[in-house]
């Protein structure tokens, strides 16, 4: 896009003045960086070739829709804009200092997204329930959870008006978002996330949380659909006693690739961190799983673990774990475990000796793989649905 | 008569060692009038130089100066330690210490016998080695087999020999484990190589006593690249033992090796390394083994000392059921990078791979543990698993853990597991409760944190294993 162009998109928008230069800015800083090179790190393992994020036609907003108990805010991003203008510009991108070419993209162009504020003191019954129906639009969402308040926050990302048949090799549509959560003291948020989306999309969805002091996030993250899925989910335990959980699972099929970054940084002692990504490919699907626990110096009295196993149910899917451990403070522990491997004949055996045929008994036992994680899920709902998605993708492939 | 029984078994409490050795003093140095010193640094002409004082055929120039091609113009590696600081125009690439290769030690000049004296090789020889290959700077300047093992058709030379004397066999192989371009400093090695061990076992020989090995750095500012190179033909079996230290300097040093073996169908070789380098060395080395059907490979690592050490011993599983081990141990102290581990490419059905690292830093010393594991895609029934444990003994140092993983293939089983914290409290006092002290419980814990690795050599190994740890860990108690 050219800065005429994009001069002229902020122009007709009734925003703040401080979001237009500070779109401008991301705008700048968006031109000058190029689309990720293989030869980085992060991007060794993924082909993104198709996309050029310079070429994505944007228009209109992002369709949106939210569901939510009386007891918290929640507004869709333009809306939120005139009435919380103060806290969004103080908080918008804040955790973002570092944005690369994707983030400034959703920086410089977001135009729609979830703003959800949940006030001190309460602890929200209903869950606040997000349905964003995906374009090239790029998405942005912040949360914020006030003092001592609890919230549930399901977020789901489909694209109903996308036809799933025709794809565009030049252009295929690119959806893009950046979620900010800030979890201040002694509050507690479960999070979840999924994404459903037809199989021409490539995705990619950074969210970055701050946890305070006492404070806690759990994550729950399903990855299902997209011809390319990647999720980068970083978390940021600032305050003594703050905890991370991240749970998640991807189900990969024909294909598909699944790249799921999750990153947790301790940076004060006595903090906590838990991980079990889980998942299970069949056809050509590949996936990425890069985890990263970082210990800082001082950060002594943390206790850290990250689980990540895949397994495979065709001889050309594919899987690449990287979990790391970056551990400067020596008053510690952190672990990690993974694994690759098949389904087991044994196992398969002794299901199919009880009279179980073969697919049957298959089923059962990705379903056993994957219940690990499903089981700490603390939304029934969710963990039906996800378990639901898991079995047609995979089952019925 | 009682005190004097009691005497009688304290003597025979005390643990006999095989070797006197003061394992504090690897230190030193010794002046020697070097034959011929390249002038520092490296261009076209010392290659050039280097290849004519050897007197070697063209193929070989040829290949020194393709890989000086390609060293010049192969970038630093983009991640891992800071190599920045390698004073790659101030080194000397090539150092000459005598001009005839002894076959006794006597025959070495005094200064050169003495060092080896001192590093205890000549004694160890006598009782336990089956042959001995003794480096000093850039040349080997004494090789030896044992009679019946020459008898039996194995060769044990130094690399610039085996050049002349077994001219094909020694091109068939050379260069073909680690390409000239594999990576910078493999690059380097084969610009400027000279020294190092060919090892021949024929088809169906069982070497059963080890043979070493020693590379010694003498000369300040020296860059040392010898290049190793084992054939291990059909059913055979041998043990191959090398160990490594240098005097102390200010000044840096580069040790930048290339170690090559072929494990031909059945073959098994362990290749042991005992590295206790001065702390101004850089160490980056290539290992690689190709492995054909069914043969065993095993690399047992410990990195002891240097500034910076980057090693990954690694293992090609070419043929059906070929096994890798791949040990490695690895200990920072104050202002050391030990970037470490090891990778298997698993390239055929029922090929397995077991990788077992553990680390220990202190005094802000810094471990990373760095990993491969893949399966490409036919390399079915793959076993795969990797242990990684490191212990961070005090606030200052640091340790990163990162295993790749890349699995092409379904009908495999790959695990990895690692653990990163600090010395259990509850040893600690369990010890201290029975009368150690702090630091006798930490030396203690540490030395049963590696026994995985120390159980696997041979005893006067593990002795001096063991007491280069005990140095390490003097003064672990502020």
């Amino acid at each position: 896009m050219l800065v005429t162009d994009f001069l002229q998109m902020i122009k007709n928008r009734s925003e703040p003045s401080w979001l237009k230069q500070r779109r401008l800015d991301t705008f700048t800083k968006f031109s000058q960086l190029k689309m990720p090179d293989s030869k980085e790190e992060e991007w060794r393992y993924i082909d993104i070739s198709q996309v050029n994020l310079d070429n994505v036609k944007i228009d209109g907003y992002t369709d949106i829709s939210i569901d939510f108990g009386n007891d918290v805010i929640v507004l869709l991003m333009k809306e939120a804009l005139n009435k919380f203008s103060d806290m969004i510009n103080e908080h918008a991108f804040s955790l973002f200092t570092d944005a690369d070419k994707f983030v400034s993209f959703v920086s410089s162009f977001w135009n729609n997204g979830v703003f959800v504020y949940v006030p001190k003191n309460v602890q929200a019954e209903l869950p606040v329930t997000v349905k964003i129906n995906n374009t090239n639009n790029p998405v942005y969402s912040l949360v914020v959870l006030d003092e001592n308040s609890k919230l549930n926050f399901v977020e789901e990302n489909v694209a109903d008006k996308i036809n799933p048949i025709v794809s565009d090799k030049i252009n295929p549509i690119v959806s893009t978002s950046v979620t900010e959560i800030f979890v201040k003291e002694n509050s507690k948020l479960n999070f979840f996330c999924s994404q459903i989306l037809p199989e021409n999309l490539y995705s990619f969805y950074y969210k970055r949380a701050s946890v305070e002091r006492g404070a806690e996030i759990n994550w729950f993250l399903g990855s299902f659909g997209a011809k390319l899925s990647r999720w980068k989910v970083e978390t940021f335990l600032k305050g003594e006693n703050a905890k991370c959980q991240k749970y998640g699972i991807y189900a990969g099929n024909k294909n598909q690739h699944h790249d799921i970054i999750t990153k947790t940084f301790h940076l004060v002692p006595h903090t906590s961190n838990n991980i079990l990504v889980k998942g299970v490919l069949t056809g050509r699907a590949s996936s990425v799983y890069r985890g990263l626990i970082r210990i800082e110096k001082n950060a002594q009295q943390t206790l850290s673990y990250m689980g990540a196993h895949t397994l495979l149910l065709s001889n050309k899917a594919k899987s690449n774990n990287i979990p790391s451990l970056e551990i400067e403070a020596n008053d510690v522990r952190a672990t990690h475990g993974s694994s690759v491997g098949q389904l087991e004949e044994e196992k398969l055996f002794y299901l199919m000796s009880r009279g179980l045929d073969r697919k049957l008994a298959e089923n059962i036992i990705v379903e056993g793989f994957l219940e690990t994680v499903l089981n700490k899920f603390t939304s029934d709902e969710v963990r039906e649905k996800f378990r639901a998605i898991t079995n047609e993708r995979l089952l019925n492939a | 008569m009682r005190g004097l029984k009691m005497d009688k078994m304290k003597q025979q409490q005390k643990p006999k060692l095989v070797i006197e050795r003061d394992y504090s003093k690897y230190g030193f140095s010794v002046d020697v009038d070097y034959l011929y010193k390249a002038r520092k640094g490296l261009s076209h002409e010392i290659v050039e130089e280097i290849s004519k004082i050897k007197d070697e055929p063209k193929w070989m120039l040829e290949f020194r100066l393709k890989a000086l091609e390609h060293f010049i113009q192969r970038p630093l590696p983009t991640w891992g330690p800071d190599l920045s600081r390698i004073p790659f125009d101030d080194l000397v690439y090539y150092l000459k210490p005598i001009d005839k290769q002894a076959t006794s030690w006597e025959d070495l000049p005094e200064a050169i016998r003495q060092t080896f004296e001192k590093l205890g090789i000549p004694e160890a020889e006598r009782k336990f080695l089956g042959g001995v290959g003794a480096m000093f700077d850039s040349e080997t300047v004494y090789h030896k087999i044992r009679e019946d093992l020459a008898k039996q058709g194995v060769i044990f030379c130094d690399t610039d020999t085996a050049l002349k004397e077994y001219p094909e066999l020694f091109r068939k192989y050379f260069g073909t484990v680690v390409p000239y371009n594999d990576n910078k400093f493999a690059a380097l090695n084969s610009a400027v190589w000279s020294g190092g061990s060919f090892l021949y076992i024929p088809e169906g020989v069982h070497v059963n006593i080890p043979l070493q090995a020693y590379f010694r750095i003498n000369a300040p500012q020296m860059g040392q690249f010898e290049r190793t190179l084992i054939i291990a033909e059909p059913d055979s079996k041998v043990h191959y033992i090398e160990s490594c230290t240098a005097g102390v300097y200010t000044t840096k040093s580069l040790h930048a090796a290339v170690v090559e073996i072929i494990a031909l169908p059945g073959a098994h070789v362990r290749y042991t390394t005992l590295q206790n380098w001065a702390d101004n060395v850089y160490n980056l080395v290539t290992k690689r083994a190709h492995a054909y059907e069914n043969a065993i490979v095993e690399w047992l690592d410990a990195n002891i000392g240097s500034q910076v050490t980057m090693k990954y011993p690694s293992v090609y599983l070419l043929g059906q059921g070929a096994r890798a081990e791949i040990l490695s141990v690895a200990f920072a102290g104050k202002g050391q990078h030990q970037d470490t581990g090891g990778k298997a490419i698993h390239l055929a059905p029922n090929t397995s791979s077991t990788i077992t690292a553990k680390s220990v830093s202190k005094d802000g010393g810094k471990t990373n543990y760095r990993g491969l594991i893949k399966v490409l895609p036919g390399a079915i029934n793959s076993r795969s698993f990797t242990k990684c444990d490191a212990i961070i003994l005090d606030e200052q140092s640091v340790s990163d853990t990162i295993p790749y993983m890349e699995i092409n293939e379904n009908q495999v089983s790959i695990g990895h597991e690692a653990t990163v914290g600090k010395v259990s409290d509850e040893q600690l006092f369990y010890l201290m409760s029975r009368g150690l002290t702090e630091q006798q419980a930490l030396t203690m814990i540490v030395n049963g944190f590696f026994e995985a690795f120390t159980k696997e050599l041979p005893m006067e190994y593990a002795v001096e294993f063991n007491r280069l740890i005990q140095l390490e860990m003097a003064g672990a108690v502020g």
